[in-house]
């Protein structure tokens, strides 16, 4: 898994030596049915039954106003060390939505709500979501996060919606 | 989704940096080359939070340089088809609209735009009304992941508002 | 939508629009379900063939419907080329400003001071009223997006209809052609070239960096003229069962105001056509003929004006010695066929060379008068003209052989009013005809004398009773004197316009 990792990073073009294994994977599949696999498995995810594919499956999630909260740090250390346009375009524009979108006071805040949300033994995606879309009401949130469903019931959902509610910006 | 996520990479190091400072050197060099990269795989790579583990330099025959193997964890960025995100509007036109998600361009067309809300050329901007909302550049809307494409350097996705609790954000 | 039954008719960066799936392209450009680009600004959004003709027929409908019609404004000559506002230095300076990389085109702007000059915005303003404008730059994205952010901060006036070298490449015809692929009857451009008329419509526009309000005020004048003219002539043509069906066309109309230009004016070219070159297609016989003069390839009695590149040449001797010719700079012909109207012969007179002395108006109702003698018919009928027109232009064109003497006998059988040839006239159409002895008919005609020339013209069209007053044609003949304004405004019957509906809406927007 490792070597794959590097071959999608290596964004310089260099040459990785390929490990003997997976030279010999390689081999044994025909190229198309390997893309072809690759191909499905990408597709497949599907965020209303939580398929993320297994890279995601059971990564932790951020909620936006995490997000902010740590690019802010990241952010003001680079902005220090080498300059405003050290920045990239992919994280002006991340730190652009967070701050956006960006739903609790402060820091404290977005911690008593990620405290909340694992409380609640969610999986990781329902949980991050369910502080970044701050539903009124369990319709809402089940409408929107329809696997929530299938794991809390709307008496609980409804306390814990009111919870997060209470963390909200005013 | 955001998540946080040990990823790993390999860095090429020219013998002159061999020497106490490689480490920061090789970290410098990881930011430059993973961060804004995105793949299909695991979307972009927002930020690099910290480096984990680096490997001990392997040098290369022949060439003298050395590969070291970096693990770190970083801030990624995937969205996903079923996910339900906020976004800003950028462009309006007839054929639909098209929202920034961060770095992420999702289009929505007319076809998944709810039928009262119709398009009106002719304003200050163009833009979609009906008697309770209004979707126009600089609007916040909260819309429905319906599928997504990755280039090489890119990711793009269609959206939906054509659904209960989706649509603009009342502010 | 479910993927299986979704028609897939406009994709988003490889993905359908309406259901999410990826889609495949069609590889052959040809085939209806193959994609092309319809959006300005994104050539990510794509749609089937049949899609995009669809969109466009709505488009074309909603514009109808609010009686407008669409115009491309070409940003890097017309508009901006005298505009200029601090905040462009800004971007120049400021290596964190967000366009300034896309400032490095901008050193193309001519600078001047914008505050002097609020006709650029006043402009555009009244031009939004009545059109759908579109910016086409040949500049690239970010720089024709910071150009309309400037002009437009509030995206009123182009919303998103910008089109930008990075959209098009290079080839803007073509790219006129995806924006506008299924009509171009509502579409005007305004440009500095002439050359590209491949595109739908020029109204086109010098690039007067000096004097750009006077210019835009021209514009403005013609774009309202057109505009007026276009829905008179929809109004009238409207189809009562199908209101939004599009009747008018641009291009009459535009064709029908540049005609009358230089009505009357009989050009001859000098040191402007290449020796090889085809005339019919040179740049400037094209101008000429646009503004409805007559072009002539050599020196004749009723010529009027030289077109001349220099001084110093052959023709321009001859001319200089007929001495009523006025011998003017290209720039001439330029003003007039951009402003629709005659340009100053003075302000464009070929330095160092001899000018007549006489009123231009003056040499012009002469010539035109001799045209008119020619042309002067008691029916004007529809048959007659044309082939009054085509004897006029087989004699300019010194093409003196089977057209001119065919011309001649069919004119002669239109005035026994469509009555067939007799087999006496049969015989000498064919004695006439030079099939057999091309060669000597052309070698006698060569060394005719013009003027008597004419006259047999004359003599032969009397034959056939033509009450024609001849004592009136010999003194409107070139050279020969005075001449009288009714002859002139006579000259100016003939021309026949494109489509007869454009003329109608003209003539009604004349009497206003």
């Amino acid at each position: 898994m490792d070597v794959d990792y590097s071959a999608e990073f290596a964004s310089d073009g260099s040459l990785l030596p390929a490990p003997s294994a997976s030279a010999a994977a390689e081999d044994a599949v025909p190229a198309t049915q390997q893309k072809k696999f690759r191909r499905g498995r990408v597709e497949d995810t599907d965020a209303a039954v939580l398929q993320l594919g297994e890279d995601f499956n059971s990564a932790e999630c951020l909620f936006v106003t995490e997000v902010q909260l740590l690019l802010r740090d990241v952010r003001q250390k680079k902005i220090q060390q080498m300059g405003e346009k050290s920045l990239g375009g992919v994280f002006q524009k991340v730190y652009a939505h967070a701050e956006q979108f960006s739903r609790f006071k402060d820091d404290h805040g977005a911690q008593e709500v990620r405290r909340t949300v694992n409380r609640a033994q969610l999986a990781p995606f329902e949980a991050a979501q369910l502080a970044n879309l701050c539903c009124e009401d369990p319709d809402e949130a089940k409408s929107l996060i329809p696997s929530l469903a299938m794991h809390i019931d709307d008496e609980r959902l409804q306390t814990l919606l009111t919870e997060i509610q209470s963390f909200k910006k005013s | 989704m955001y998540f946080l996520k040990e990823l790993s990479h390999t860095v090429q190091l020219h013998p002159m940096y061999f020497g106490p400072r490689m480490h920061e050197y090789v970290e410098m060099r990881l930011r430059a080359e993973v961060e804004g990269s995105c793949s299909g795989r695991y979307g972009y790579v927002v930020a690099v939070l910290h480096l984990s583990k680096m490997s001990r330099g392997r040098v290369l025959p022949n060439i003298g340089l050395a590969d070291l193997h970096a693990r770190y964890t970083a801030v990624v960025f995937k969205p996903f088809k079923g996910e339900v995100v906020d976004g800003i509007v950028t462009t309006v036109n007839k054929m639909g609209f098209f929202a920034d998600v961060g770095p992420l361009q999702v289009f929505v067309s007319t076809h998944l735009i709810p039928a009262d809300l119709n398009y009106d050329p002719n304003g200050d901007q163009p833009c979609y009304t009906s008697e309770d909302q209004l979707i126009q550049k600089g609007s916040l809307i909260r819309l429905k992941i319906v599928g997504t494409r990755m280039d090489a350097t890119e990711i793009f996705a269609i959206g939906t508002i054509k659904e209960d609790y989706l649509g603009v954000i009342s502010q | 939508m479910d993927s299986a039954e979704c028609s897939h008719e406009l994709i988003f960066a490889g993905m359908c629009a309406y259901c999410g799936s990826t889609v495949l392209e069609q590889s052959d450009p040809n085939d209806e379900s193959s994609f092309v680009s319809i959006s300005h600004d994104t050539s990510a959004l794509r749609a089937t063939r049949k899609h995009a003709e669809k969109l466009h027929r709505e488009e074309t409908q909603r514009l109808l419907s609010e009686r407008r019609l669409s115009l491309i404004v070409d940003l890097d000559q017309t508009i901006v080329h005298a505009w200029d506002d601090p905040a462009i230095e800004s971007w120049l300076v400021d290596e964190a400003h967000p366009y300034h990389a896309a400032s490095k085109d901008i050193h193309r702007i001519v600078l001047h001071d914008t505050s002097s000059r609020p006709g650029t915005m006043a402009f555009l303003e009244k031009a939004a009223s009545v059109f759908e404008l579109h910016i086409y730059t040949a500049g690239s994205r970010s720089y024709a997006d910071a150009v309309a952010q400037l002009l437009d901060p509030k995206g009123r006036l182009f919303a998103r209809r910008i089109l930008s070298r990075d959209e098009s490449g290079s080839q803007r015809t073509k790219d006129l052609k995806r924006l506008f692929p299924c009509d171009d009857a509502m579409v005007l451009i305004i440009d500095d070239r002439a050359d590209t008329t491949a595109g739908p419509v020029i109204s086109g526009v010098r690039p007067v960096p000096e004097d750009n309000d006077a210019e835009l005020d021209v514009i403005w004048e013609h774009l309202s003229k057109i505009h007026t003219a276009f829905y008179m002539m929809q109004d009238e043509n409207k189809d009562e069962n199908d209101p939004l069906l599009v009747k008018a066309d641009v291009k009459a109309v535009v064709n029908g105001f540049r005609s009358r230009t230089l009505l009357g004016c009989t050009i001859l070219f000098s040191g402007l056509i290449a020796v090889n070159e085809s005339f019919e297609v040179n740049e400037f016989w094209l101008m000429a003929k646009e503004c409805g003069a007559n072009c002539v390839k050599q020196l004749t009695p009723w010529v009027t004006h030289l077109v001349a590149a220099k001084p110093g040449t052959s023709k321009v001797h001859e001319a200089e010695d007929q001495g009523d010719v006025f011998i003017v700079a290209k720039e001439w012909l330029e003003e007039s066929f951009y402003a629709w109207r005659r340009a100053d012969e003075r302000v464009h007179a070929l330095p160092g060379v001899e000018q007549p002395s006489m009123d231009v108006e003056e040499r012009i109702a002469q010539a035109a008068a001799a045209a008119a003698a020619m042309v002067r018919s008691r029916g004007q009928s529809e048959e007659e003209s044309t082939v009054l027109k085509r004897t006029r232009s087989a004699i300019d064109d010194e093409d003196l052989t089977d057209d001119l003497l065919l011309s001649v006998h069919e004119l002669k059988r239109a005035r026994k009013e469509g009555t067939p040839l007799n087999e006496e006239e049969e015989a000498e159409l064919l004695r006439l005809s030079p099939s057999s002895s091309a060669a000597e008919m052309q070698e006698k005609l060569r060394h005719c004398d013009w003027n008597s020339m004419m006259d047999d013209v004359m003599a032969e069209l009397e034959e056939e009773g033509e009450q024609l007053d001849t004592e009136t044609e010999a003194e409107a003949w070139p050279g020969d004197g005075t001449s009288s304004e009714d002859e002139a405004s006579e000259a100016g019957t003939p021309v026949k316009h494109d489509t007869a509906a454009s003329l109608t809406a003209y003539q009604r927007l004349e009497a206003r």
